[in-house]
């Protein structure tokens, strides 16, 4: 009996008129977003390589000449663009892309807006953000389509479920039949979730066939993977929609009341509430010092260490061995205390934003957004990912020089005196490089775990709300 | 029964406000959009006070920076970009680029610094403010509103009631177009109202040419709304029921008021790597040809051979070391600077003029950018308000070309004043005095001595340290000053003709459309 109801909505719904313009829409949008995509991505590569072969040159006249003071790492790691950000951006072209790394003074900073696409020349042009005029609500990527176009469709094609079926005055026959209530509304939302699956399987399998035509895009399996992962939380947040269709269904009398309702929890839920996020940035409790003030602390915080080791330095009078000791330590901390600083606030800038996801645990739409990008492994979890890895880096590289200021190892000479490095050419290749490491699968799903805990729960909320409405439903 | 024209009309409008009024879709849309705006104008408006305080401070100190520049080479100019009260209805790009720019004769600024957001992962959440509103939340109301106009009085018999009393067609769709597009003016009055009271409560000054832009705003979005309402009317009358006509409606806004202005981004973007890209491959030619110039031109100096005292060792600032250079080094680089500085600033004007100019993709993309802009109703209001607001892409570009004239008479003022000669490097008096001579006489000696060896910090070291000459300071009052000339009301009204010719097109044209397909239409119920 299930089953025969089950086949018959669906053939009803996959035959309508609002499925055959759901598909075309976004087969449209799909299409057009791969295309916008892959000149985007083209151009991001573009920068990324732009940004590599400069530290490759840096590096490459430092290994000519170790001892060249100019040369002492200065380099830009930027992330690099990724395949997968076509599922979802996590909107890290709204982040800093990435670090300014320099070794003498040790410093760690975030690339500034500005510097993204300002070529080796140095000169500035303007920043995208300036180009573009139209406000930025949403990016381009797989996650919005379904975030947006999908949710919006599932309310469509669940709006009418009970009150269509009453108009047409079908539901009192076929609840007249030994049919539990329980399984009308079950079928009702199996059918619809299932004719919402197969524009997005059409449009993911489209979209992946053209991206994976052009040459710019370097798919592998892990994208898969993580498309399948990906298009498995949808279907959760699809079903939550579903079920708010379904929802507004049972809770109105006729469908063009039920199709309103839908429709403004939609752009409640979809646009107007997790895009609301930036007002809560003004409140006092997200708020941070300006880059300025920041620059200013962490160069107070390293003078105060530097005055400290003066009254130390100066009272080692004549014993050079000693002074050169304590200069030398004075140095490290004081480049320590001022990285401090800096990672310190941004430590503080990531907890805000996590802090202002806690509050948007409520919204559906804001939980999608936030567990594809985990899924995924991009935007915010990305971002700390990377931190870390270019902070082990940095370590490194300033080791790997101690290591050839040759007679004493670990003392990091080299601040004070360049000439304790070997002026003997060193091998490029040795000289350790950037790369940025996948985040772990582990990783990614503990990170996207509460996320889809949470709209499970919603899921289920909801669905309780429906199942118990519908009882009481009056059908005439 | 004989009626007047204006009251049959009058009477059907009336009816659709008060129906409008009360309904469910209405009070709910409406105080979403009431509550949007209380929190996005106090949260622009704190951020407009916040930014304007930084302006008058950065103002102020620059001012004073400027009362104590020893030399020419250090002169920098630092002028600071206004806030716009009006970015606290439309956002624009106004917050999210710098607040100032640093001038030298070298480079002629082309993009702002500073005024960052403080925290850069702020981004990652947007809000909407009052043109968003008014794009996202009164469309929706608008086809909400419009789309059972007259499939929904058909469904319900009304219709057919309606025309069999002796009002004509034409008065009954433009009664109904009256009564929606009036249930919408309500409302935006209200918010754009209770905007400008937010505003004006909190004390922030709105000089009448502000005044007349927000009101020019208004008037554009009611055109716009009024598009959007005949649109709705017109697919009403021609879909075969109510539904439908909101399906295809919905589609339209889906379609326009989200997925083109987001495609049309993402091409932007592209567009202006593809610019970073070209200014990128030509720049280092012209810096190569600038030098190999200024090499040339200075192949006939020679640099006198003389004492020089060791001035990166200097821990007071160059130009006091330098203070004690022997005369015959100071004429050296007094004619060296001449030259170099001037060609330096001639090829300032050919780098700008380089990254002026897009490469034809570039330019292509920005063309279709704003042909598809003026197309359509959505992305037309978008950039109608843009202008008025003057907080576009537009504005930057207006700002620049005026930094750009203003820095063609600041260099004219520093060639008038000899700065590249006279005053350059060094703070140097016309004639050294006693204590002076004596001390370089002694340096002197003291390097001929050693025989200029290289790394040499020279006896006298500690005490041309301590010497420490009166500084004169510039005197800069004749130095023209940069002031923002304010677009004026007339420019911008000139700037939106097409759009809004564009935008008059559309609502005449849709209001033909409704009124011919409604002249066809069945008004019987189907059962």
């Amino acid at each position: 009996m299930l089953k025969d109801m089950l086949s018959r909505q669906l053939v009803d719904d996959i035959l309508s008129f609002k499925f055959l313009i759901n598909l075309m829409i976004i087969l449209v949008a799909i299409l057009a977003f791969c295309f916008v995509f892959i000149s985007g991505h083209k151009n991001d590569q573009e920068i990324y390589r732009n940004k590599t072969a400069e530290n490759d040159a840096k590096l490459e006249q430092f290994s000519r000449d170790p001892r060249d003071n100019n040369n002492y790492a200065n380099l830009q790691l930027v992330m690099k663009p990724k395949a997968e950000s076509f599922i979802s951006s996590g909107y890290e072209d709204r982040m800093p892309k990435g670090f300014h790394f320099q070794m003498v003074p040790f410093e760690l900073k975030v690339i500034s807006q500005k510097e993204e696409i300002s070529g080796p020349s140095g000169y500035e042009v303007l920043s995208k953000r300036e180009y573009v005029d139209i406000p930025h609500l949403f990016a381009i990527d797989l996650t919005f389509i379904v975030q947006f176009l999908f949710s919006f469709f599932a309310i469509i094609l669940g709006f009418n479920a009970a009150t269509g079926e009453k108009e047409q005055g079908t539901l009192k026959l076929t609840l007249s039949n030994p049919v539990k209530r329980s399984d009308f509304v079950i079928v009702k939302y199996l059918s619809v979730l299932i004719t919402i699956g197969i524009p997005m399987f059409l449009g993911l399998v489209i979209g992946m066939i053209v991206l994976g035509l052009s040459p710019y895009m370097a798919l592998s399996l892990s994208t898969f993977s993580k498309l399948i992962q990906f298009s498995a939380f949808s279907v959760l947040y699809l079903s939550f929609f579903v079920l708010l269709g379904l929802f507004c269904s049972v809770f109105s009398q006729d469908s063009r009341k039920s199709l309103v309702m839908g429709l403004l929890f939609w752009a409640f839920l979809v646009v107007v509430l997790p895009k609301s996020g930036g007002l809560l940035l003004s409140l006092k409790r997200f708020d941070v010092p300006t880059p300025e003030q920041i620059e200013i602390q962490a160069k107070n915080a390293s003078q105060d260490v530097m005055k400290k080791y003066r009254d130390e330095f100066l009272s080692a009078g004549n014993d050079e061995e000693r002074a050169r000791a304590v200069m030398l330590k004075g140095f490290e901390e004081a480049f320590k205390a001022n990285q401090d600083i800096y990672d310190h606030y941004l430590q503080r800038k990531i907890a805000v934003v996590r802090e202002i996801r806690q509050i948007y645990y409520f919204s559906p739409a804001s939980l999608f957004e936030y567990g594809s990008s985990s899924i995924v492994g991009t935007g915010i979890l990305r971002f700390q990912e990377y931190w870390l890895q270019a902070r082990q880096f940095g370590v490194r590289f300033v080791d790997y020089v101690k290591g050839l200021s040759g007679e004493k190892a670990g003392t990091s000479a080299f601040y004070l005196d360049v000439a304790s490095i070997s002026p003997n050419p060193i091998e490029f290749n040795s000289i350790p490089r950037f790369e940025e490491r996948e985040i772990s699968g582990g990783d990614r799903i503990t990170d996207a775990l509460p996320y889809v805990a949470l709209l499970g729960f919603l899921n289920l909320f909801l669905f309780i709300i429906v199942l118990y409405r519908f009882q009481t439903y009056d059908v005439r | 029964m004989a009626y007047n024209c204006a009251e049959v009309i009058g009477t059907i409008a009336k009816r659709e406000f008060l129906d409008n009024l009360l309904s469910f879709k209405f009070v709910a849309c409406v105080l979403t959009a009431i509550i949007l705006i209380i929190f996005s104008v106090t949260f622009l408006t704190n951020d407009y006070q916040s930014r304007l305080k930084d302006y008058d401070l950065g103002v102020a100190a620059s001012q004073s920076a400027l009362t104590k520049v020893p030399v020419y080479s250090y002169l920098e100019v630092r002028i600071f970009k206004k806030p716009i009260p009006l970015s606290i209805f439309v956002s624009g790009v106004e917050r999210e680029t710098g607040n100032y720019v640093d001038l030298t004769h070298r480079d002629i600024p082309a993009s702002l610094k500073g005024g960052q957001t403080k925290n850069e992962f702020s981004h990652m959440f947007s809000f909407l403010d009052l043109s968003s509103v008014v794009i996202i939340i009164f469309t929706l109301l608008a086809i909400l509103l419009s789309y059972n106009a007259i499939s929904g009085e058909k469904e319900e018999g009304v219709l057919a009631l309606a025309l069999a009393n002796e009002v004509p067609r034409y008065k009954y769709i433009l009664g109904k177009y009256c009564g929606i597009l009036i249930s919408l003016a309500v409302p935006l009055t209200l918010l754009f109202s209770l905007g400008l009271l937010i505003v004006l409560v909190r004390g922030i000054e709105m000089p009448a040419i502000t005044l007349a832009s927000f009101i020019l705003i208004y008037v554009c979005s009611l055109l716009y709304l009024s598009c959007t309402v005949l649109i709705g009317i017109f697919v009403s009358s021609i879909a075969k029921d109510s539904s439908s006509a909101l399906l295809y409606l919905l589609g339209f806004y889906l379609i326009f008021v989200f997925l083109l202005p987001l495609a049309i981004s993402g091409l932007s973007d592209g567009a202006i790597v593809q610019k970073a890209n070209y200014f990128d491959k030509n720049f280092p030619s012209i810096t190569t040809e600038r030098d190999k110039k200024i090499e040339e031109a200075l192949s006939d100096i020679k640099e006198p051979r003389t004492w020089r005292l060791a001035s990166g060792l200097a821990p007071r600032g160059r130009q006091m070391m330098k203070r004690l250079t022997p005369p015959e080094l100071l004429e050296y680089y007094k004619s060296v600077n001449r030259i170099e500085q001037k060609i330096i600033e001639d090829y300032a004007q050919k780098i700008n003029e380089l990254r002026k100019t897009d490469d034809s993709s570039v330019a292509q993309i920005r063309r279709i950018d704003n042909v598809v802009y003026a197309s359509f109703p959505p992305t037309n209001i978008l950039r109608i308000s843009d202008i008025l607001a003057n907080t576009g892409g537009d504005s930057l570009t207006a700002f620049f070309a005026q930094i750009e004239i203003y820095w063609r008479s600041y260099v004219r003022y520093l060639e008038e004043k000899d700065a590249y000669g006279l005053r350059y490097f060094y703070p140097y008096p016309a004639q050294f005095t006693a204590q002076e001579m004596s001390l370089m006489e002694k340096i002197a000696g003291d390097y001929i001595e050693r025989k200029n060896e290289v790394g040499y910090r020279g006896k006298y070291f500690a005490e041309a340290n301590s010497y420490s000459p009166e500084i004169k300071y510039l005197d800069l009052k004749e130095m023209p000053s940069f002031s923002m000339r304010e677009e004026t009301v007339q420019e911008k009204l000139r700037k939106i003709v097409p759009y809004v010719f564009i935008m008059v097109l559309y609502n005449l044209c849709f209001l033909l459309l409704a009124h011919f397909s409604f002249n066809r239409y069945d008004p019987r119920r189907r059962v």
